[in-house]
């Protein structure tokens, strides 16, 4: 694998290979130490029950204490080292050996003192046999007659524990076996589950703003991811939207910027043609001052809308502002316009009302309406600037004019950029100016609302939060 | 030459028509698709000269439609929108040629030359009739090596003869192809201009270039 396992991978593995370990291995251990203690404690039950028969086998004969060993019993003490050993001791004297043990004076040397268990009467351990093999040895003290015999017997444990040991090395085996196919299986099941969110990552990876409109394909995934990659797409389809529309807007500043920019360039070219005279020169010059002034403009307009874009238009800075100051900046601006278009513009606003916003955007919006209502207009047309309050503690700024009017169709489009009108076509302007207009106005939390009557006028009409007389009060 | 100009931007259409016209072409305007379209259809030009944005009908749509109707008139698209994808469409729908603005106007003049040029299957900017030379770009001409001075309209009624050398061109054709379609002609102007003519260029060698035919028009072709 050249690539880094994920980190969910491996602590999935880690987890899960660590916790398995650990259960596979506390249960063997439990039944390893069970199976010892079921083997120990049968031959305890063997031991114990021939302890009884050999006090059975206890009598006293013309006032001698012997001990009668029946044949069923004795084939297994005769051979020697055969794995079965008794010794009766009556007091200290010794009464009766197995011929098994060979030396019938054999210790058996206890390996764990620990492990003796049982009453005082009766006690177990483990020991090694005469055999040198494991043993499990029974003290059995016994009163009658008299006095006390001490019932020393000893069985191995070889078969006992060979059961034990296999088992032990199956567990040895079986164990790591089975926690390595668990991890293996474990990574594979990790590593598909996680392959499609590798698929995503990789679409993902290829997604640029060329190919926006490629989409993850969610059929084959696990429900999770589905969910996961559906926001994905989600969230493709929005930025592919907003980016769709700046790149429009883009594509429409350019070529409006180039239609100024191709003018001045011809202007040149075409001047540079041949020798000319002064006049010609300066005409052509006045006439590229003129482009210059337009893209100047169109620039700006553009600067207006980033900013308008970026949300600029905060909430935090917002003033009272008188509306009449709004008029009388507009009509001050406009004058040299109305001027050459012979258009009256007159003002009527009381000084008392107010909106709330930030003074040079609102200036910069009625500017802009103004403008419009001046520059398609008819010669001696009129354009008023008026102003009421409304309910729900608004204003309405209304600019009416007696212009060429906006057609219906035209209605719905021309706060949309660049777009003009046919009939506003070649006249001047950035095409930008009520789309200015209302993103300023809604960024004031306002609307522009637009009647026309092609022919007859039109009426832009700005509605804004309105400063109230309580609030004014406030507000000092 | 004439050329027709289709462009809604004004300013720039007038300049490129003082342009062209400085350069001996004669120029119509079109501000709009529809004005365009017609006059496009209407008048035989040796070039148009396009904009592909435009109010009422699209560039493209005059393109298809001048291409649908078998008119073969050479097309330069001159447009804002210059990206690949646009030029190759309009490219694949029948134009020629394409300038994205802002554009030099020496190219166009150029590249309108060259297009002028291949539509009448000629490649070199010099066009020959006998030991006649007539250098399209320098607007000069001359006779068994002697250059000869002509009036810009004189000038054009030859290029006109020399590019359709060989074939018989009619009164209104030349007229046609040498003034503006709104200018008001009578047919006597296209014979003082053509007797000029001969008598700058036939008077004084042995072989005449200029022939009339009788009833038809004329014919420029160098003596067999």
């Amino acid at each position: 694998m050249t690539r880094p396992a994920p980190a969910i991978a491996a602590r999935l593995l880690i987890w899960q290979v660590s916790g398995v370990t650990a259960i596979l291995l506390a249960l063997g251990l439990f039944f390893y130490g069970e199976l010892n203690q079921i083997v120990v404690s049968s031959v305890d039950r063997s031991l114990h029950a021939k302890a009884q028969i050999f006090t059975g086998l206890l009598h006293e004969e013309h006032g001698k204490v012997e001990l009668e060993l029946s044949d069923i019993i004795a084939g297994e003490y005769v051979i020697p080292r055969s794995g079965h050993y008794y010794r009766v001791m009556m007091g200290s004297a010794l009464l009766a050996a197995s011929p098994s043990l060979v030396d019938e004076n054999f210790s058996f040397i206890p390996i764990d003192a620990s492990a003796d268990s049982g009453s005082s009467a009766e006690k177990y351990a483990n020991a090694i046999g005469p055999a040198g093999e494991p043993v499990r040895v029974l003290h059995y003290h016994y009163r009658a007659f008299g006095t006390t015999f001490e019932i020393t017997l000893a069985e191995k444990l070889t078969e006992g524990l060979t059961i034990v040991t296999t088992f032990r090395n199956f567990l040895l085996i079986i164990l790591p076996l089975g926690i390595l196919i668990l991890s293996l299986a474990t990574w594979w099941i990790i590593r598909t589950s996680l392959t499609p969110l590798a698929q995503f990552s990789t679409t993902i990876e290829t997604i640029t703003h060329r190919n926006l409109d490629e989409r993850l394909n969610t059929d084959r995934m696990a429900r999770e991811l589905t969910c996961v990659a559906s926001s994905f797409n989600d969230m493709l389809d929005r930025l592919h939207q907003v980016f769709e529309s700046q790149k429009r807007l883009v594509a429409d500043a350019s070529h409006e910027l180039k239609t100024p920019l191709s003018v001045i360039t011809t202007q040149c070219d075409v001047t540079l043609q041949k020798e000319r005279s002064p006049r010609e020169y300066a005409d052509a010059i006045h006439a590229i001052r003129l482009e210059t002034v337009s893209i100047t403009r169109l620039v700006n307009d553009l600067l207006s809308l980033a900013r308008l874009d970026a949300g600029m238009v905060a909430a935090t800075g917002f003033l009272p502002v008188p509306v009449l100051d709004l008029a009388t900046h507009a009509v001050r601006l406009t004058a040299s316009l109305a001027a050459e278009m012979e258009v009256r513009v007159t003002v009527i606003i009381d000084k008392t009302l107010q909106v709330r916003g930030v003074r040079s955007s609102l200036e910069e919006a009625l500017l802009n309406v103004v403008e419009n209502g001046i520059r398609y207009n008819h010669k001696g047309g009129e354009v008023c600037i008026c102003a009421s309050p409304r309910e729900n503690g608004q204003l309405a700024i209304e600019v009416n004019d007696t212009g060429i009017g906006i057609r219906s169709e035209d209605r719905e489009n021309v706060f949309e950029r660049f777009y003009r009108a046919a009939a506003a076509r070649n006249r001047d302007g950035s095409g930008l100016g009520l789309s200015i207009v209302k993103a300023i106005i809604e960024g004031h939390g306002g609307r522009v609302v637009l009647d026309s009557e092609p022919g007859q006028g039109s009426r832009f009409t700005l509605i804004l939060p309105a400063v109230t007389q309580d609030s004014r009060v406030n507000e000092v | 030459m004439k050329i027709l100009i289709i462009e809604d931007e004004q300013r720039l259409a007038r300049l490129l028509k003082q342009g062209l016209e400085e350069q001996g072409f004669v120029v119509d305007l079109a501000y709009d698709g529809s004005d365009g379209q017609f006059q496009a259809e209407q008048y035989p030009y040796d070039a148009i000269l396009l904009d592909l944005m435009l109010p009422e009908v699209d560039g493209l749509a005059i393109l298809k439609g001048l291409r649908e109707k078998g008119n073969d008139v050479p097309v330069l698209i001159i447009t804002a929108r210059g990206d690949v994808e646009d030029r190759i469409k309009g490219l694949n729908f029948g134009a020629d040629d394409y300038l994205a603005k802002p554009f030099n106007l020496e190219e166009l003049i150029a590249r309108l030359r060259a297009l002028i040029r291949r539509s009448r299957g000629k490649s070199s900017p010099l066009v020959t009739v006998g030991d006649l030379v007539i250098d399209s770009n320098a607007r000069t001409v001359a006779r068994a090596g002697t250059v000869i001075l002509l009036s810009a309209r004189e000038y054009d009624l030859l290029h006109y003869l020399a590019l359709t050398a060989g074939k018989v061109v009619s009164r209104t054709e030349l007229i046609e192809h040498i003034f503006t379609s709104d200018y008001e002609w009578d047919s006597n102007v296209i014979e003082v201009h053509i007797s000029h003519l001969r008598t700058k260029i036939d008077k004084g060698y042995s072989s005449a270039l200029i022939h009339t035919v009788r009833g038809a028009g004329y014919i420029l072709k160098a003596a067999p």
